[in-house]
């Protein structure tokens, strides 16, 4: 089973291969080699927003998340992640109530 | 938690000396790599790599119940230790430290058997019984 985040990255234009390599290197810094090789896709990458869609396994998604946290850096300068949402239904990442319309 | 794990060395020789503050610090390295910050961290507390004898080459490393599989995960990726090329063998895994020692009287005694079914005379049987038990070469580190 998977889980999919919707996560925009906060510190400046980079490009969808990056973009993984940056969450890559925090999982290594954070967990290790080992955990550097849990498998996640990048499924949709926004490169106007920085924002994008990640898909990872149940198992994984606990180490996943923890390390997008503790991102603290990207090329010497401060960065961050931003989690705006995360389902286990791709499709639920569409709307909710917040952004509900009557 | 103890685990216990016997470096063994590539060369003809039969000691090595390692001195328990590097063979800590190896383990601790090599941790970081494999397990990152979090390995690091949650190893650190109550990790101690206790004893090293020279003749047998036995080592005792002392971590927490719980990390303890951290460390025993990469125990066989450690290949270099004091400069020195090795590999490590997980003998045994136990709870306490009584236990541990149990292992390590039932080893050697097997060791003792084992060489001594090579030789010939009882005085040199003598003389390797006690050298082999002696654990007069013994360092700690906390």
């Amino acid at each position: 089973m998977y889980y999919y985040l919707d996560i925009s990255f906060v510190n400046q234009d980079i490009t969808a291969a990056l973009f993984k390599n940056h969450i890559i290197t925090s999982i290594k810094h954070v967990f290790g080699e080992i955990a550097a090789a849990i498998p996640f896709d990048v499924v949709k990458y926004d490169p106007s927003e920085i924002r994008a869609i990640v898909r990872v396994t149940q198992d994984h998604y606990v180490k996943f998340r923890g390390s997008l946290t503790l991102a603290g850096y990207y090329q010497g300068k401060p960065c961050a992640y931003i989690v705006h949402k995360v389902s286990p239904l791709l499709l639920s990442l569409l709307g909710d109530s917040r952004t509900y319309v009557h | 938690m103890v685990i216990e794990i016997n470096p063994q060395q590539q060369r003809k020789d039969n000691s090595l000396t390692i001195p328990s503050p590097t063979f800590y610090q190896a383990l601790l390295k090599k941790i970081q790599e494999l397990h990152g910050d979090f390995g690091a961290a949650a190893i650190r507390e109550g990790f101690a790599a206790k004893y090293f004898n020279e003749r047998t080459r036995i080592a005792i490393v002392r971590a927490r119940h719980g990390p303890h599989k951290l460390i025993t995960s990469v125990l066989p990726f450690v290949k270099e230790v004091d400069k020195k090329k090795v590999s490590l063998v997980t003998l045994y895994t136990g709870a306490t430290m009584r236990q541990c020692f149990k292992f390590i009287l039932n080893h050697q005694q097997k060791k003792i058997n084992e060489i001594c079914s090579t030789l010939q005379s009882e005085e040199e049987k003598v003389a390797i019984k006690e050298a082999l038990l002696k654990f007069n070469s013994t360092q700690t580190l906390s």
